[in-house]
This record gives structure tokens, C-alpha cells and sequence, in this order.
């Protein structure tokens, strides 16, 4: 029984379509911004990054670190997210 | 920089000499960024780490992750080694030791209270003696040798005895209590 914020149930809870970046657990303004320079300017796209990792939450969250500066619980929110989501939808 | 280039250079061109369809053998480890795509897929297996496809977007991960790999086999090659055999030989010592410890109560209690000193422990008990003083002999040994590296998982070994001397005390407390 983990703790899930809100926002992490609402992205969980239905296809994420055409949803922006920050919709994603963990990611905030900065972060957003910061995945949207390199090119991830949709949840989609992030979610492309993580289907190419295998869905391998570890390293997806080092990728994260590595590209925007997320801390470990940021980016293990938005991996653990992500997950979530696949499980549900893919 | 420029004269990496060049020799870079130059030495593939030495190879090309010998071997015509292969690519620079006498230089393996020369830098990540350098090699194919598939070298990096054939490194990541090489060193079990389980990867995906490697494109533009994973290729700097894995990358990163093949120089922490490397650089941990060079770090762990051989403390890692003896402190792992000392610790074998320690798990199955205790292993002995736990049938006997109803009889040897009051031995356990005084254990509990002096970990540090041998010589107490070899007048105190007969029958136990060599087990408890083997363990312990590996036990200082293990720490001494390699404290650097491993502190952490010597540490928790020995919290771990000493939960189940506290669990020993507490069952023969009961045992006591209830009779």
C-alpha cells in the first residue's frame, strides 16, 4: 500500500493521450521544462524512452537523473508511474 | 586532443594494414563513444547489465553504465575475494553453533556482554570453545583485513548474530518463565 500523490493516480487512471510532460508523477515546472528542451515535450514521448529501456524502472530513473536533474524520488515517482501505467494500458 | 586524433588515426590505419575487414584490435579499451553500436551491445552483455536497443537517446546511458561497470571490476578484484572465503567459513561455523545453544545459556550471556576479549572466552566454556572461537578468530580476522571496502556487510553480519543471540536469550527467558 504505497502512498500515491494525486496526480500520479489521475495520469494512472486513464490513457495519457496527448497529455503534457508535467502531467507525469514527479515532474514538476523545471523539470517539464527542462525534458521539454531535449525533446520530450509530451508524456508520450517519455513513455516512448521507457518502452526503449524495457520498461526497466532502474535505469529509466537514471536516465531521468542523467537528463534533467531529477532527484532519486522524482525520478523513481515518474518511473514508478510510468510502470503503473503500462500495466494498466499497454 | 589533436595528437589522440592523430595517433587514433594512424593506429587504425596500422591495423588496416593487417587486417583488412576488422576494425582496431590492438586498441580495445580506447574509448566508448568510439565504438559501434553493436560493440556497445556485446559490452553490456558482456558485463550482465540487461539493455534495451541502443539508440541516440539510451546510447549515453549505457555508456555511462559500461564505465561504472568497468570501474567497479578493477576496484573489487581482489579484497572482495578473501574477505568472501573468510565469510564462508564464518556462516558455516555459526551454523554449528546454534543446536547447542540450550545447553550453553550462560555461555551465550557472557558472549553477549564481551565481544572484544578471546582469552575470556577460553577459559569460560569447554565444549563450545572451539566453535565460538573459531567464529570469532574470522570474525576479527575478516574485519581487520578488510575494513576499507566492506565495512558495511561485516557490520550487518554482525548484527545479524547478534539479533539471534537476543532471540536465543529471550526464548530461553520465556522457557524459564513458563516452567
Amino acid at each position: 500500500m504505497s502512498t500515491t500523490s494525486q496526480k500520479h493516480r489521475d495520469f494512472v487512471g486513464e490513457p495519457m493521450g496527448d497529455k503534457s510532460v508535467m502531467a507525469l508523477s514527479g515532474i514538476g515546472g523545471i523539470l517539464g521544462k527542462k525534458l521539454e528542451e531535449q525533446g520530450f515535450d509530451k508524456a508520450y514521448v517519455v513513455l516512448g524512452q521507457f518502452l526503449l529501456l524495457k520498461k526497466d524502472t532502474e535505469m529509466f530513473t537514471d536516465w531521468l537523473k542523467d537528463v534533467s536533474g531529477a532527484n532519486s524520488r522524482q525520478a523513481g515517482s515518474c518511473a514508478q508511474c510510468l510502470k503503473e501505467w503500462c500495466d494498466a494500458f499497454l | 586532443m589533436f595528437l589522440l586524433q592523430l595517433s587514433s588515426v594512424s593506429s587504425c590505419v596500422f591495423c588496416s594494414f593487417f587486417s583488412a575487414g576488422q576494425f582496431c584490435l590492438y586498441f580495445p579499451e580506447m574509448s566508448l563513444s568510439e565504438k559501434s553500436d553493436e560493440e556497445i551491445s556485446n559490452l553490456l552483455a558482456e558485463y550482465g547489465i540487461k539493455h534495451g536497443p541502443i539508440v541516440d537517446s539510451t546510447r549515453g546511458l549505457y555508456e555511462k553504465k559500461l564505465e561504472t561497470a568497468m570501474e567497479n571490476v578493477s576496484v573489487n578484484a581482489s579484497p572482495d575475494k578473501t574477505y568472501y572465503r573468510e565469510e564462508e567459513e564464518e556462516i558455516t561455523y555459526i551454523t554449528y553453533h546454534t543446536p547447542v545453544k540450550h545447553e550453553s545459556y550462560t555461555n551465550i550471556v557472557k558472549r553477549r556482554g564481551n565481544t572484544d576479549p578471546d582469552d575470556e572466552e577460553e577459559e569460560s566454556y569447554q565444549d563450545t570453545e572451539p566453535a565460538i572461537q573459531m567464529t570469532s578468530t574470522t570474525a576479527n580476522h575478516s574485519a581487520v583485513q578488510s575494513r576499507k571496502p566492506l565495512t558495511k556487510s561485516g557490520g550487518g553480519m554482525w548484527t545479524v548474530i547478534r539479533l539471534l543471540l537476543l532471540l536465543a536469550v529471550l526464548a530461553a527467558l520465556l522457557y524459564y518463565v513458563y516452567c
